[in-house]
């Protein structure tokens, strides 16, 4: 349960990225899909990878929580450092407990509200009813979730509307405290209200959570992310802070996308 | 033109379609006719709770009552139904979440196999196998409910498997994911979330699979004793199937034992109908599914 209470910015305080890739190759089979990836995660900062649509941006989020591992046919070769410690030498379920991640389409669990958010800390042991309500509130708040909600967590996760079920999703991978939170397209299946409601939430979260936000939509990155990743046919091209990526992106590739060509 | 070739097409179907239940309607017609002159003779009560069954006048008085037969039906199908639950239950969970793909994939057409096997094959299978070792146990011939019921859970088996193993998959690839990324083992999720939301598929099945152990009528026949007494687990007992297997050959047309059976197989056919409709009342009341995730 100790590793429950610790935060992201109390473990290893000498390293400044929360993550790093070292020449982060994957294939399966002979079809490589990620091609030497290197670049590092500021803590406490929203890093949005861009891409088109099969470039291997899905892939590499299973890469960094360890779901890959559980696919026979992957190959990873290559270094993810999680504050500073070798994820290799890390359980899978100890990676993905540390490294959240929220899918595309919601998934919530066809159970109450209340029961979502306690299905994580009650696997890992904790039973007391009152700090299961608090940290449900806690997260339920952090997600912007709690006013809408709080009066009915007993009523079924499944009755939310999708922009509901989907910050429910974010506050439930929060409830085992991670210390990275993946996401991958959480937007794509909502409407703009709810886009926006996420993004409101995702920038709150940044000061407790460091964030990696994969996106095909340019303009999401350039509202919200701190630093911006460019990946095409699994390969990084170009990475940047927010400004100078934008401003004056280098490669043909990387223009090309950003102009919607 | 296109029209006409519509309207066409779907009147082949509707036609088609009101001929497979104008054949259904005619085959409970047709039973019924048949079952019902045995009620001018005796009681329905005499029928349905009396305990002797004596078709033909050896010297005593005949009697028609069936109610032997439709206990040892009932218990027969329902211990065959309880072994196999518990194997269909955990074989398919091993199956459906915890096997390689590959792995799964050969098992399940090897059940789909066993599915094909003829029943008067099981009643062999049982002979050989069952029926010995109940006699070293002690059972006269080694003919009992227990052992019919085991033989019949075996039949059971590949149904049930096979359409609990589809349920469990699907809530599976639904739900794993989600806990999976929070860093919850596949045990702990199958125990508290799979498992509980697949209580209306098993239910289903199970009560499909009764449906379907109460009619068997081969494997059962070979293996129960076909004797009328009340069903005892190791005693031997007749179900209503083998009844109607055994003297419907030598049943005269037309006397009171030839209508006797038809009505015995009115009182199966009413049980079936029961199970059906039991199954349609508990699919309308638990969620589905499939039920869209969206509103």
């Amino acid at each position: 349960m100790e590793e429950l209470e610790r935060k992201g910015e109390d473990s290893g305080e000498e390293s400044t990225a929360a993550m790093e890739l070292r020449e982060l190759s994957l294939s399966y089979g002979r079809k490589t899909v990620l091609d030497r990836i290197s670049f590092s995660v500021p803590k406490h900062k929203i890093t949005a990878i861009l891409g088109a649509s099969g470039c291997g941006k899905t892939t590499l989020l299973k890469c960094l929580n360890g779901m890959i591992r559980n696919l026979r046919e992957a190959r990873l070769s290559g270094e993810i450092l999680l504050n500073g410690e070798s994820a290799s030498a890390l359980r899978t379920e100890e990676l993905c407990r540390r490294v959240g991640l929220v899918f595309q389409t919601p998934t919530p669990f066809p159970m109450s509200i209340r029961k979502n958010m306690c299905y994580g800390l009650r696997y890992y042991g904790k039973r007391d009813r009152s700090e299961l309500m608090r940290i449900t509130e806690e997260k339920l708040r952090m997600a912007g979730l709690w006013e809408e909600v709080k009066g009915e967590l007993d009523h079924s996760a499944l009755k939310l509307s999708g922009g509901q079920q989907q910050r429910l999703c974010i506050a439930r991978a929060l409830t085992v405290e991670p210390e990275v939170l993946l996401l991958d397209e959480p937007c794509s299946s909502l409407d703009i209200v709810s886009m926006g409601q996420i993004e409101e939430m995702l920038k709150r979260c940044r000061e407790r959570y460091s964030i990696i936000l994969v996106t095909h939509n340019i303009s999401q990155a350039k509202r919200i992310a701190d630093e911006v990743v460019f990946l095409h046919q699994g390969r990084l091209l170009e990475r940047g802070e927010r400004e100078s990526f934008f401003a004056g992106a280098k490669r043909e590739e990387t223009r090309a996308f950003l102009q919607g060509i | 033109m296109r029209k006409m070739e519509n309207r066409l097409f779907i009147g082949c179907l509707l036609l088609l379609l009101s001929l497979t239940v104008f054949l259904l309607l005619f085959v409970m017609y047709f039973i019924a006719r048949e079952a019902l002159p045995t009620f001018r003779e005796l009681s329905l009560f005499s029928f349905l709770f009396g305990e002797r069954w004596m078709p033909v006048d050896l010297g005593g008085e005949k009697a028609f009552g069936i109610f032997n037969f439709i206990a040892a039906t009932a218990a027969v199908s329902f211990l065959a139904l309880i072994f196999a639950a518990l194997l269909s239950i955990g074989a398919a969970l091993c199956l459906s979440c915890f096997l390689r793909e590959e792995l799964r994939d050969f098992l399940c057409s090897v059940i789909d196999i066993l599915a094909g096997i003829p029943s008067v094959i099981y009643g062999f299978i049982g002979i050989e196998l069952v029926t010995p070792l109940f006699i070293r146990a002690g059972v006269h011939t080694g003919s009992c409910v227990l052992a019919a019921s085991l033989v019949l859970s075996v039949m059971l088996l590949p149904f049930m498997i096979a359409s609990l193993s589809e349920s469990f998959r699907k809530l599976k690839e639904r739900y794993y994911p989600g806990a999976e990324a929070m860093g919850i083992s596949l045990s702990y999720t199958v125990r508290s979330l799979i498992l509980p939301q697949a209580a209306g598929s098993i239910l289903i099945a199970l009560i499909l699979a009764l449906g379907r152990a109460m009619g068997e009528t081969m494997a059962v026949m070979m293996l129960v004793g076909n004797a009328n007494l009340f069903p005892r687990i190791l005693g031997k007992a007749e179900t209503i199937a083998s009844l109607i297997a055994l003297e419907m050959g030598s049943a005269e047309a037309g006397s009171t034992h030839y209508h006797a059976l038809f009505a015995a197989g009115f009182v199966l056919l009413l049980f079936l109908f029961l199970i059906n409709f039991t199954i349609g009342l508990i699919r309308s009341r638990l969620p589905d599914i499939e039920e869209e995730r969206y509103l």
